[in-house]
Formats: C-alpha cells, sequence, structure tokens
C-alpha cells in the first residue's frame, strides 16, 4: 500500500478504544479498532464487510469525526486530514446513515432535508438548482420537495438521505449498510444508483456492509475486518477466487450454497463458537480461537500484513507472500 | 392454489382456506386463502419480503395469534386432528401449540424470559404438562446437547443474558425441541445473526431433521437460504401463495413474475475459490 | 378537552352576559341556595355566587396556562441546549438542578411568597420560578434521547451550529412530550394557586380565586354546603379536565399530520 497520491482516501494504523463498565467496580478496555490501515482511490467503492462486533461502523464514526480515535493517520488526496464536524468538513466527507426513518428529521419537508447542509453557504436560488440536480440523480421525483418522510418509502427515504450527503459535493461518501433496511427492490436500485454515482460525480465511496455477495456486487475493492483487524484486502476478483485468510474463506463458504454458480473447492463449513468479545482481547491472532489451523505463534504474537500481490494484502501467519 | 399432497402420505398438517385480517384496520388481509399441505418428515420452505404475510401465516399455524386482534377462519388439521384455527384459546389447541408444534422465533433475546434460568425455560413447559420434574430436568439437558450448546450443566444454570447471541437461538431452538414435536415452524431464526453463525444454525436444522424427522417449516426473506435448507418451497406476497413447487424447479425456472423478480435482484457470487490451494477447512460431513 | 372549552366559554359567558358584577351585593339574599335569579346561590356577603365562580375559573384558567407557557418558554430552550451541548455545561445544569429538587415544590412557593409578599401576581410569578426547574428537567431528558438520533448526528456532521441544531431539529420533534408537560404543568399550577389563595398567600379577598372562595366559606358547611361544594367540584373538574387536554391533542394533531400516503 503505497502512499501514492493517487489515492484519495488513505487510513493508516488508525485505533479506537473505549472504556466500558464490565462489573460494578470495573472498566475494561474494548479495542474497536485495532491498527486499521486502508486506502481508496479516486471514484473508486472499497466495501468494509465484517459481522456484528467487528468494528466496522466503528470506521465510520471516527473518519467522520463522530467518535474519536487514539491514534491513527488520515490523508485526504495528500493532505493531512483531521475529522471536525463543520460545513468545510461536509464537503470532504458524508455520511449516509442505515436506518432511513432515523436519520431524516420527520418534521422537515424532504426539500430542507437535502438542502439543510447548504444553510447560510448558498443563496437560496442556488440551493434550489442543486436540489433539483441532486434529485435527478438520486431518481426522485420533483414533487417530492414539499413531501414529508412519512410519506415515502423505505426506499425512497434511504435515496433522501444519499441526496443529503451528496449536495455538498463531497469527494468521500461513507455508507453504513445502506440497504440493510430495505427491500429486494429497493436495495437494487439504491446499488445501481451508488454505481452511476461514480462516473457521474467521481466520488470515492466506503461501503460497509456484512453481505459478501453485495459487497461483490458494489465495489471494486474489498476489505475483510474481525474484531477490529483488517485481515484481508484485495480486489473483488482476488477475495472471491483467491481467499487467503481463514475468515475470508469461512465467509465464503458460510454463502448458501444456491449463491455460487460454481465451486471451484467443494468444501462445508464447519466453523465452532462466535464471535469472541472485543473486550480485552489477549496478544496474538484475533482470529486464532475459532481458526483451524491456529498455530502456537498464532498466540503470541499478531501477524503482520503481506503484500500478495499489487492490490492483495492479507495478515495470517501460514500465509507467506 | 392448491397442493398436491406427496401420493398416498398422511400430511402431518395440512390448512385448507386460511385468511387472517388484522381487526379495526379496513386494511388488507395479512393472509389470503391460503392452502397448504406438509408431509411428515419435509422441509418446507417460505420466502417473502416483509408483509408478505409469512409470519401471521405461521403463528396462525401455531395458535399464537390473538383472536382479538385478528379474525381467523380456515381448516386446520394436524397430525390427523382438527383444531380450532379461529380459537387460538380452544381446547384443541392444548395438545398442539408447544407440543406438536415447537416454535423458532426470530428474536431470541425477546423470546427468553430474562427472569428464569436456562434450565427453568426448558422444564416449564413439560411440567405444566404433568411430566415429573426428574425427567424434565433429564430431557432440558438431553435436548441441549442435540443443540451442540457445550458445556451442558454450566449453562442450565444460566439467564439468557450471560449467553451469546447464537447461544440464546440454540436454546430457543432446544425450547422448541423439548416436548418431541411433530412440526417444527421456524421463523426467521438466522436473520438477526452473523452470516457465520447462520450456516451453523442451518446445519444444525439440517442435522435435527434427519435424527428426528420432524417436518419443519423454514421461513426467510432470503430465499437462497430457504431453497439451501428446503425440498418445497413456497412463495408469497401480499398475503397470498404466488408460486410453489420444488425447490430445483422454482429456482431453476420460475413461473411466477414476482419469483423472478426475487431471484434476479439477489446479488450473488457465481464462483468462490482459494489462493494457491490454500484450503484450510476441512470437509465435515 | 370539550369540558374545558365548554368551562372557558360558559365561566365567560356567564361574566359577560350576567348582570351582576362580582360584588354586588343582594343582602337580603345571603346563603340562599340556588334559584333561577341565582344559579349558584348567593355567598355570606350577598354576592351572586356564579359570578364569583366562574371569575374564580378564570382566573384559574389564567394562571394555569400562564404559568405553562412562562415556564416552558424559558425552561425548555435551556433544556434542550443543555442536552444538545453536552459536555461540561450539560453536567453543571444537572448539578444546579439536583439542588433545586432538593426542596418541596409547594414549601419553596411558600417560602418565597412570604418573602416577596402575597397577591395573585405575586403568587403567578412565584410559581412561574418554581415550575422552570421542573421544566428544564423534564426537556432535558427527553432531549437527550432525541439528540442521539441518527438526524440529529447527521446535522452535527454536516455543520449544523448548535442553535439549529437544537431550534431547527430537536426541539420541534419534542411537540408531543412538550405538550403533555404543559398540560400537566396547567393543571399543577392551578391546584397551587388555589393552595396558596387558600393558605391567605396568594390572591387576596375580595378576589374571588377558588382558594379564597373555599376558604371564605368553610364555615358555612352545614348550613350552606353548596357555597363549598361549587369551587370544589368546579377545581376538580378544571383540573381533571386540563390533564385530559394535553392527551387528546396530541391525538388530534399527530392525525392531521398523517394523511394519506402520496
Amino acid at each position: 500500500m503505497s502512499r501514492s497520491n493517487a489515492h484519495r482516501l488513505v487510513v493508516e494504523n488508525l485505533s479506537v478504544t473505549y472504556k466500558v463498565r464490565t462489573s460494578l467496580l470495573q472498566k475494561r478496555p474494548l479495542h474497536a479498532l485495532r491498527g486499521v490501515s486502508f486506502n481508496v482511490g479516486a471514484a473508486e467503492t472499497l466495501a468494509i464487510v465484517g459481522e456484528s462486533g467487528s468494528g466496522k461502523s466503528t470506521i465510520l464514526r471516527a473518519i467522520s469525526g463522530l467518535t474519536s480515535y487514539d491514534h491513527g493517520d488520515i490523508s485526504i488526496d495528500g493532505e493531512p486530514y483531521k475529522p471536525a464536524n463543520s460545513n468545510a468538513n461536509a464537503a470532504e466527507i458524508s455520511l449516509v446513515f442505515q436506518n432511513p426513518n432515523s436519520s431524516l428529521n420527520q418534521r422537515l419537508t424532504v426539500g430542507k432535508i437535502i438542502t439543510d447542509p447548504l444553510h447560510s453557504r448558498k443563496s437560496d436560488e442556488s440551493q434550489m438548482e442543486v436540489l433539483h440536480d441532486v434529485l435527478s440523480l438520486l431518481k426522485l421525483d420533483h414533487d417530492f420537495i414539499n413531501r414529508y418522510p412519512f410519506q415515502l418509502s423505505g426506499g425512497q427515504k434511504q435515496r433522501v438521505a444519499i441526496a443529503r450527503a451528496l449536495i455538498t459535493n463531497p469527494r468521500i461518501l461513507l455508507l453504513d449498510e445502506p440497504t440493510s433496511a430495505l427491500d429486494v427492490a429497493n436495495q437494487d436500485q439504491v446499488v445501481q444508483i451508488l454505481l452511476e454515482l461514480k462516473s457521474e460525480r467521481q466520488v470515492s465511496s466506503i461501503f460497509v456492509t456484512h453481505d459478501l455477495p453485495l459487497a461483490y456486487k458494489v465495489a471494486e475493492r474489498v476489505a475483510v475486518l474481525y474484531l477490529g483487524v483488517v485481515v484481508e484486502t484485495g480486489t473483488r476478483d482476488e477475495i472471491s477466487l483467491q481467499a487467503s485468510h481463514p475468515y475470508t474463506q469461512a465467509l465464503l463458504l458460510s454463502i448458501p450454497q444456491r449463491k455460487i454458480g460454481k465451486h471451484a473447492v467443494s468444501k462445508k463449513l464447519h466453523m465452532v463458537g462466535e464471535v469472541p468479545s472485543p473486550i480485552d482481547v489477549a496478544a496474538g491472532c484475533v482470529f486464532r480461537s475459532r481458526c483451524p489451523i491456529a498455530m502456537a505463534i498464532c498466540s503470541e504474537v499478531a501477524p503482520q500484513p503481506v503484500q500478495l500481490s499489487a492490490t492483495q494484502v492479507v495478515a495470517c501467519h501460514a500465509v507467506s507472500a | 392454489m392448491m397442493l398436491l399432497p406427496t401420493s398416498g402420505v398422511e400430511p402431518t398438517l395440512k390448512v385448507s382456506n386460511l385468511s387472517v385480517a388484522y381487526r379495526g384496520g379496513g386494511s388488507a388481509p395479512a393472509v389470503k386463502d391460503v392452502n397448504l399441505d406438509l408431509a411428515p418428515g419435509e422441509i418446507l420452505g417460505i420466502v417473502g419480503e416483509s408483509g408478505s404475510g409469512k409470519s401471521t401465516l405461521c403463528m396462525a399455524l401455531a395458535g399464537l395469534l390473538n383472536k382479538t386482534q385478528c379474525s381467523i377462519t380456515g381448516d386446520l388439521t394436524i397430525g390427523g386432528r382438527s383444531v380450532t384455527i379461529s380459537d387460538p384459546e380452544d381446547q384443541t389447541w392444548l395438545d398442539i401449540r408447544g407440543s406438536k408444534i415447537g416454535y423458532i422465533f426470530q428474536d431470541a433475546h425477546a423470546a427468553l424470559n430474562p427472569l428464569l434460568t436456562v434450565q427453568q425455560i426448558l422444564v416449564q413447559p413439560q411440567t405444566c404438562r404433568g411430566i415429573p420434574m426428574d425427567e424434565a430436568k433429564e430431557r432440558a439437558s438431553q435436548v441441549l446437547h442435540s443443540v451442540e450448546i457445550p458445556d451442558v450443566p454450566r449453562r442450565l444454570r444460566q439467564y439468557p443474558h450471560e449467553l451469546s447471541g447464537g447461544m440464546k437461538q440454540r436454546v430457543v431452538i432446544a425450547a422448541a425441541l423439548v416436548s418431541h414435536p411433530e412440526v417444527l415452524i421456524a421463523d426467521e431464526p438466522t436473520t438477526a445473526l452473523d452470516v457465520t453463525l447462520q450456516s451453523q444454525i442451518i446445519q444444525l436444522l439440517q442435522r435435527i431433521q434427519l435424527e428426528t424427522e420432524l417436518s419443519i417449516i423454514f421461513i426467510s426473506h432470503n430465499i437462497d437460504l430457504v431453497a439451501d435448507l428446503s425440498q418445497r418451497i413456497l412463495v408469497m406476497q401480499f398475503g397470498q401463495i404466488i408460486e410453489e413447487g420444488p425447490t430445483d424447479r422454482v429456482l431453476n425456472s420460475p413461473e411466477a413474475d414476482y419469483t423472478k423478480y426475487l431471484l434476479e435482484f439477489v446479488p450473488r457470487i457465481e464462483t468462490i475459490g482459494f489462493h494457491r490451494g490454500v484450503e484450510h477447512w476441512h470437509n465435515h460431513e | 378537552m370539550i369540558v374545558l372549552c365548554l368551562f372557558f366559554l360558559g365561566a365567560s359567558a356567564a361574566l359577560f352576559l350576567g348582570s351582576y358584577s362580582f360584588d354586588e351585593l343582594w343582602v337580603g339574599e345571603r346563603l340562599a341556595t340556588s334559584s333561577t335569579a341565582h344559579l349558584f346561590g348567593v355567598d355570606s356577603f350577598g354576592r351572586d355566587y356564579l359570578t364569583r365562580v366562574a371569575l374564580g375559573v378564570l382566573i384559574s384558567i389564567g394562571v394555569g396556562l400562564s404559568v405553562a407557557m412562562i415556564s416552558l418558554l424559558i425552561g425548555a430552550p435551556v433544556g434542550v441546549y443543555s442536552a444538545v451541548r453536552g459536555g461540561w455545561i450539560d453536567s453543571s445544569t444537572g448539578r444546579i438542578l439536583e439542588v433545586f429538587f432538593a426542596f418541596p415544590q409547594i414549601l419553596l412557593a411558600l417560602v418565597l411568597v412570604t418573602i416577596v409578599g402575597s397577591g395573585l401576581f405575586t403568587a403567578l410569578l412565584v410559581l412561574t420560578l418554581v415550575y422552570i426547574p421542573i421544566v428544564v428537567r423534564f426537556v432535558r431528558n427527553v432531549a437527550m434521547i432525541e439528540a442521539r438520533k441518527d438526524y440529529v448526528l447527521s446535522a452535527q456532521l454536516y455543520g449544523c451550529s448548535r442553535f439549529r441544531q437544537c431550534f431547527v431539529h430537536v426541539l420541534p420533534n419534542l411537540w408531543g412530550s412538550l405538550l403533555v408537560l404543559a398540560s400537566s404543568i396547567c393543571a399543577f399550577a392551578m391546584i397551587a394557586e388555589s393552595t396558596l389563595s387558600y393558605l391567605g398567600l396568594g390572591a387576596r379577598p375580595p378576589v374571588p380565586s377558588l382558594g379564597i372562595l373555599l376558604t371564605e366559606n368553610q364555615g358555612f358547611l352545614s348550613t350552606a354546603p353548596h357555597l363549598v361544594l361549587f369551587p370544589a367540584v368546579v377545581l376538580f373538574l378544571l383540573v381533571l379536565s386540563v390533564n385530559q387536554v394535553g392527551d387528546a391533542l396530541i391525538d388530534k394533531l399527530d392525525i392531521k399530520r398523517h394523511f394519506v400516503r402520496g
């Protein structure tokens, strides 16, 4: 992962730790993210895939500024970036939340909701112009401007949320499981729109999801996250056809049979246990408690990322370049 | 739409003309004129999006609806016996609900009484049927083993909040199985779980079905997941059955537009492969 | 709700249409019970009782509404701002509130009145002062929940000013809770005012606050019970209907917004 200016967003060594109360007198550290590094190119979508407790939402919260991080470096287009909640910030990064019902102010009209980020930055006329632009982009009826959220369907509401995120023309769009609350057709529509956005607006996106096939549909590159650690990164073909980390392979094998046209490998997954608690994780590889090939070294030393190809990186003691 | 029963065999569960409507709505019926057969030992999958009526249908079959909130009409036969579907509080349900029919709820967290230990949760459905305490405790242990929960004696003493998500779901499955049901209704049992857990639970259900030969009705909005498990599939939309048939046929040559639409929009990965033949997961049969 | 409106209309009507003023004397008919000329009878001084009770009702309503509105106008913005701002400002607000609630309200009101002096207007002021912390606490609690919701976080992210966050986003979404709070405060204030005037610390005679009416006539409980009965029952019904109004208003206003899905 070279630090070239070709990358729009570079995140290096991001760590977020919370202190949580585990009993009446005790507070323990919860390692939500541990030294996470990744990058996103211009007009590219990176999918971050992980299950619960992986820290995938925390990444978005840290980059956008909702949560503070302990250490890490973020740079946008080569310039160091400090997340702060301000108008200027909105021009760089926007966030779309998972649930469109709670991310829109029920008391405002759609028009007001979408143009609120522009408040005090633009005149009313130019606001209307930009509003119409973004409504067309999201394939929303211009009549909606005077409607209220409760009059819209789930898919429409989510598109309004995306429209609001885009109105400031951000360079980077963060999406936190934007389709998991939608039904199948709406999900597909949002995906199509996101794909078009790349060419129309040249916006880079980070798409967080737990659904690997969805990530495959939406993104060119995928980063797999487990317990706050990026275990593997690669292009979508590399992740699906050349998966090298045991966890990535487990995710692939968990996909219901029918979704896979042709197995290159015929294995049935037998995985025990669940994702362990992110509180007080001991040294070594985070995945060792469920890994079928865990070795002695896995309990002692956390594996360092190894470059398997120009685009594929994996962190596992069993895989060498 | 009439379903043809498997030739010659008496269906375990059979319902005709089932309709459910929520009272005081004036809105469309939740379930409209559904006919359904379930053969012994068969796994039937029901697919539909939210609002399709699939959950309401199955709650009606298990006698879990509230008759003051909904009006239920139809003819239901379970294990050869006729059951008054319009009145879930009727006598005919006493032997059926919780005993002949086991129900797995989607939200394991809400399905377990937080004030009872796992053992109490599993023992209650038995003792209220007159089974002596010792026998009930023995059965509770046994059923926890069968859902692959490790360290059973310790788990029996724990409360639901001490269990992880996957563990809770296994306890819910155990509670559904504890009274030796003939029919198991699984209402989106994996929707709230991580994908790696999902495959564990599906494999568990498959194994249980092989061992006990009970019939299963499996509900999900995910057509691929349902197809993985079921021999026959029903597709529901707006309270009606749009299409039904053997899994292979429905998935490979769907007849209804809605089924085609469901199949088309689901994201898929066509082929998977592992790096340089590095295969970490061993075959497990 | 209908009852309340009836009350208001009835009381106003009685005053405007009635040909009696509240201190006009009908000496010959003192302590008379209801008759066609005097619907509520006549009190010990010979004053028409209906007029006096009607005025009492208006006073109660007036005090109730004023206290509710003013305390909300002052307290709500403080509560919302504190909840949205968070940090040390919010913790300090919490501490200050705790100090206030160490005292029972009525006691506080009594102490303040003793210091400031009695009179209807002072009673009103004192009550407002006492209810402001209640408003702040309540609004702060509901605002804290609302401010954690996604749409507020979203506004925070795109640089929405704190002021806008409070007054364009959070506060308007609390209207239901505020309405319930307002009706509760109105009811409590009415009772408090009656209590204060009953004790002689609020309005003073001849102002016919309902509490005063009770004080004045409690001696006649055996001889002319209607003099005590009317204000007591009226006060009771008033408070009851105010409590109902809050709920009814929420239902009405909510449904209006939910017209057919487009």
